[in-house]
């Protein structure tokens, strides 16, 4: 007997919120974050960034604040902004383009960050 | 016989026809419907869905776990508000008291931390996905803004969140954000105070920090998912590849 694919969409939703629930669950029991140092123990020598500011904190290392933390990040905002009017105005393939560029610019700042302050200076 | 008549009517085809075509040759899927809980879970799809997209697969129900993630948060946040106490000495020990004397605090906390970054995920994602799926085109656009704006609330307010850990590391995070934005010309060192207050280099927890965290970024992220939702009704959500 067929099923209402809308009825069955729904179903599958239901299941992934309580996939979605159970790992948020299970995380939360296994796995508890760090709080960091006490501002009251001597001062750390080198701060680390959360993972997800992880490229703002390379390209600070290598850029001038006003470039690194305020002129990159707004043109990449803007960029995603600018997305659909790409597409209508130079074709579908440069909305994709455009996106793709900025999305893996983050995305190899992310693996960098990672690399190097999450592993290397931890060895 | 009867569930073959349902899947013809209840599942709609695509969006690309005219307004006044769908409204003559086809009927919206919450009328279909027969109880008011389907009613009101259809009501945030839009009026009429290609059969297409109508797979789990395809979505990856993606934008809905975002705010299952954000209704977390809010809840869960709304717990660890009754034993938070912001301030540069004060926010890192309530921390330290919600995670080892509160009871079940460590668990609240681990499940704000984790919905926080899932949260992350999932909003990324979703983003990828609408782009894959052309989800953006006309007449999508103002929907897409709405969304780049909710991807900045949110690691905005993943940053606040760090902030009020009130660590040595979130006073570094808040003495770095506060050099950042005196950087803008004119405006900058206004910037700072209204953003983040007075950070001392040993801890980024404020009390201005603490409201936009708990109050106004939270509430301005609220209505333009409210938003977000309206839109995708009116304009149509996923397209079909």
């Amino acid at each position: 007997m067929a099923r209402s694919p809308i009825n069955n969409l729904k179903e599958n939703e239901g299941i992934a919120a309580l996939i979605f629930l159970i790992l948020c669950t299970l995380l939360a029991f296994k796995i508890s974050p760090g709080v960091g140092t006490s501002n009251l123990a001597p001062a750390v020598p080198h701060a680390t960034a959360p993972w997800i500011f992880g490229p703002f904190q390379v390209l600070l290392l290598y850029l001038p604040p006003w470039l690194g933390a305020l002129a990159v990040p707004a043109l990449i905002i803007i960029g995603l902004a600018g997305v659909p009017w790409a597409a209508h105005y130079w074709g579908d393939k440069w909305g994709m383009r455009i996106f793709s560029a900025l999305f893996s610019l983050v995305l190899i700042l992310l693996f960098w960050f990672m690399v190097k302050e999450l592993w290397w200076t931890r060895l | 016989m009867k569930d073959s008549k349902e899947t013809e009517t209840s599942v709609q085809r695509p969006i690309l026809m005219s307004d006044h075509d769908q409204k003559e040759k086809l009927s919206p899927v919450h009328k279909l419907e027969g109880n008011s809980r389907n009613n009101f879970i259809n009501h945030v799809r839009p009026r009429f869905i290609s059969e297409r997209v109508l797979s789990v697969f395809y979505t990856f129900c993606l934008g809905g776990l975002s705010f299952l993630a954000f209704l977390m948060l809010g809840i869960t946040g709304i717990l660890l508000m009754f034993h938070y106490q912001p301030g540069a000495s004060s926010g890192y020990s309530s921390v330290l008291t919600i995670g080892s004397v509160i009871p079940y605090g460590y668990i609240i906390r681990n499940l704000h931390y984790w919905s926080a970054q899932i949260m992350i995920v999932t909003v990324n994602l979703h983003m990828v996905r609408v782009v894959w799926t052309h989800s953006y085109k006309p007449p999508r656009q103002l929907n897409w803004l709405v969304g780049v704006g909710l991807l900045v609330l949110v690691l905005v307010l993943d940053f606040t969140g760090y902030l009020l850990v009130g660590s040595q590391e979130s006073g570094a995070a808040a003495t770095v954000a506060a050099n950042l934005l005196k950087q803008i010309p004119g405006l900058g060192t206004a910037l700072a105070q209204i953003a983040l207050g007075e950070p001392s280099a040993l801890s980024g927890s404020t009390l201005v920090v603490y409201v936009w965290h708990c109050a106004v970024l939270p509430l301005a992220m609220l209505w333009l998912q409210l938003y977000h939702f309206w839109r995708i009704r009116r304009d149509g959500g996923v397209r079909p590849l």
